[in-house]
Parts: C-alpha cells; structure tokens; sequence
C-alpha cells in the first residue's frame, strides 16, 4: 500500500491552503484561522458518518458503538482540534438523535481523538495491521476514562447492552467502578479496533483533490514513499 | 412555525433552561428531593410537549420509556447482586433517583426538539456576533446529520421497491448498513475537496465580520436564562446544606 497506482507525487496538486491565508490586513482570529473551508466541510461530514453509523449500530442492538469512525478520520486528516471538534460534535448531536448518555462521554469522544492523531503521526495508519493494533490500544483508554464516568454519572447503567457485561462482573464481586471498566474493556476491544480499521479504508482510498486540502495528512496516511 | 409578529424564545434560552434543570438534578444528592425536582421538571417538559406544533413520534416515546425503566431496573440489580436485601429502601430511592435523573434528560430532550427546528437554530446564528465560519459550520452539523440519514434510508427504500428484502436479522442490517454506508461516505469525503472549493469561491469562510440584523436578547430570554442559573445554584446550596 505504499504506493499508488495512477498517481506519481510530482502530479500533486499544491496545497489549496497556502492561498486561503487571511489578508494581511485583518486581525488574526484564531476560530476563523482554525476553520479553513476545507475544515468546515469536513467536520459536519464526519459527525454525520458517526451519527449515522452509530444509528445503526444502536439499532442492531450490539455492545458496540462504532461512533468514532469520524473522530479517527478527523484526525489522521485535519489534527487534534478539529478531532476534538468532530467528537464534542459528535457527542452533542448523538445524545439528541440516538442516545441520551452520549453527552456524558465527550472526554473519553476527545482522548480518542488526540490519541489517533499520535498514532497517526507515528505511523500507525499506514498499514491495516497497526491500524488495529492503535484500535487495541485506543481501547484500553477510551474503557479507562469512560470507567467513572459510566459508575458516577450513570452508577453502571447506561441503557446499552454492556451493560449486562457490568452486571455479571458487579455480581462477581467487583465494584461498581471495576466493573464498569472491565465491561468497558471487553466492548471497545471489539469496537474500536474495527473503528480504526474502518478509518484506515476510507483515509487510504480519498481522492487526491480532497488529501491536497489537508497539509501532512498524505505523510501521516501514505508515509515518505519516494517519489 | 411562529405568528407574524410574535416573540419566540431563542433556542439558546431553550437549551440554557433545559441544561440547567439537568446539572440541577444531577447535583442534588438526597435522592428525595433529586426526584421530587426531577419529577416536577418532567411535568414542565411534558406540558411544553401537549403545547407544541408538532406531536411528538411514538417510537420516541417508547425508546424513552424503555431507556428510563431499563436504568432503574439495571440500578436496583447492582444494588441486589452486591447483596442489598429486596427491603432495603435504599437500593430503591437510589434506583429512582437514577431513573428520574435519566427521566429528566430524556423527556426534556424530546422537549426541546419538539419546540426547537433546525431553521430555529439557523435563524438564531444568523442574527449572532460569532464569525460567520463558525456559523456556517454549527449550520451544516444541524442539517448534515439528518441529510445523510435520510439518503440511507431513501436508498434502502428504493432497494425494497425493487423486490430487495428489507433487512430485518442482525446479521443483515449490520452487511446492508456496511454495504451502503461504507460508499456514501466514500464519495461524501471524496467531495469534501469540491465542497472547500466551492466555498472558498463563494466568500463564505470570509474572515471579516459580516453581520444581518442582529436581534437584541429579549426580556423573556434574559428570564428564562436566569431561571437556568438560579435552578443550578439552587442545587448546588441544597447539596452542601444537606
């Protein structure tokens, strides 16, 4: 996968962002700086893939989410802040259209999102293989900050299907706070390792057009192939 | 949706009143008076519901009755398997207190979608001083969403149309959803490109202010604003005294 077909890296198109700089003459706005065309674009796309997905999902009633397939694009693409714009997104709207506990994890929505930015910019999309691996590892954080939250806002019940998996650890003898992470553990170990390989499928087959609107994101998705 | 000449609410004050009465009964912590506020909030939202334009769907109903049971059920059960006696009032004021907490978040959502659109959103930005790319971007997350959604759905329509099965077991929602959404937002991203140029042409990431009329924050915003704050407060005094 480290090259394709049909396309030679001297054929790229120059980077549409070096002719969207604000005029020199207006003061810098660091909202309007951060939200060039191409992120206003991208953010709704990516909450509608996460919402929607996860509308889906919550319908087949599976112990999984899937809802942060977006989040990872988001930050392979575009970096941490609009990552952590599509996942605060993602939360706000998600907890209106399908789930009603969605807002209470907009942290664990965001460590997501910064996580798969660093394991995108060392690589870790690159190949399909570490793109599960990152999923794995993602995982594991996203069950740890989702843990008190799911114990204390919640106290274990939050009206999905894990929550069957907390009752069985609780009723082993664990406490509430153990067994929400545990049950945690067990989901996002299925869930968010297929998320981040699902993200590694549509980053790796976007088109040249729309890579030439995101600086670095060809380096963090395709590596330094040469030319 | 609203006379000519009257006054609604800003869908801003909606929110700050609904997001009050929620950080309010989560603060609470006597589970008495935590579902006496909640029960009070739930009578308040489902009045605003029997006043609203539009009736609200049955399936959302139902998916909020059963989310409300399945938490006070689900709380009560920790609370027993972690060997609590069935007679033990707090196994059950802590399982209500949860439920009403839930309750209070559910039904007042439905509320405020029952009383709140997306043009009432819209409306609001475009009279508001935040810059016209944030703007633009808060537009396109209220519509996008339910767009995408509804292109799902007319293409598993069209797919039954023409003699398709409609997917019914797990197994099947999970390869058809897979199946077609996997392409949508393929070329939804592949179009991202297009989309950012076609903006940019337009002038509408303008970096300047450009602003339309700008309505002023009315008296009853200022009210209901500051019935939000008071609700917190409140709770907050009713938390450390108790």
């Amino acid at each position: 996968m480290g090259k394709r077909a049909g396309f030679e890296r001297s054929e790229l198109p120059s980077t549409p962002s070096s002719y969207l700089l604000p005029p020199a003459d207006l003061p810098p706005r660091p909202l309007a700086h951060l939200l060039k065309p191409a992120k206003i674009v991208l953010i709704p796309t990516l909450v509608g893939l996460n919402l929607v997905m996860g509308w889906i999902v919550v319908a087949t009633k599976l112990p999984i989410f899937l809802d942060s397939i977006g989040i990872t694009i988001a930050a392979i693409l575009a970096g941490p802040w609009v990552a952590i714009i599509v996942a605060a997104a993602t939360c706000l709207l998600g907890t209106v259209m399908f789930s009603p506990v969605l807002w209470a994890f907009t942290g664990t929505a965001a460590l997501i999102g910064v996580l798969s930015y660093l394991f995108a910019t060392r690589g870790f999309y690159r190949r399909w293989y570490l793109a599960i691996l990152a999923g794995f590892l993602i995982g594991i954080a996203a069950a740890a900050v989702s843990a008190p939250v799911a114990a204390y806002v919640f106290g274990g019940a939050t009206a999905t299907g894990i929550d069957a998996i907390t009752l069985a650890f609780h009723s082993a003898g664990k406490s509430i706070l153990e067994a929400t992470f545990l049950s945690g553990f067990t989901s996002e170990q299925l869930d968010k390792p297929l998320a981040s390989f699902l993200a590694y499928v549509l980053v790796h087959r976007i088109s040249r057009r729309t890579l030439a609107w995101f600086p670095g994101a060809d380096r963090r998705i395709w590596g330094d192939t040469p030319a | 949706m609203t006379d000519a000449g009257a006054r609604p609410i800003a869908p801003s004050s909606k929110f700050a009143l609904y997001l009050g009465a929620l950080l309010a009964v989560y603060i609470l912590r006597d589970a008495v008076a935590a579902m006496a506020f909640g029960a009070a909030a739930v009578v308040f939202a489902l009045v605003v519901i029997t006043r609203a334009p539009h009736p609200v769907p049955r399936l959302r109903w139902r998916a909020a009755l059963v989310f409300i049971l399945w938490v006070f059920i689900m709380r009560a059960a920790l609370d027993l398997v972690s060997g609590s006696g069935m007679r033990d009032t707090v196994v059950w004021l802590t399982a209500g207190r949860q439920a009403v907490r839930v309750a209070v978040l559910a039904v007042g959502i439905i509320a405020l979608l029952a009383v709140t659109t997306a043009r009432d959103v819209v409306d609001e930005l475009e009279t508001s001083r935040i810059p016209r790319s944030a703007r633009l971007l808060v537009m396109m997350l209220v519509q996008y969403p339910r767009v995408l959604r509804d292109r799902y759905e007319q293409i598993v329509e069209a797919q039954v149309a023409r003699g398709a099965d409609r997917p019914r077991s797990i197994t099947q929602r999970v390869t058809h959803g897979a199946s077609l959404l996997l392409p949508i937002m393929q070329s939804e991203l592949n179009a991202v490109g297009e989309r950012a140029t076609l903006l940019h042409l337009r002038g509408l990431d303008s970096q300047k202010m450009v602003f339309t009329v700008r309505d002023k924050v009315r008296g009853h915003d200022h009210l209901i604003r500051g019935a939000a704050v008071l609700l917190v407060v409140a709770a907050i005094a009713a938390r450390f005294m108790s």
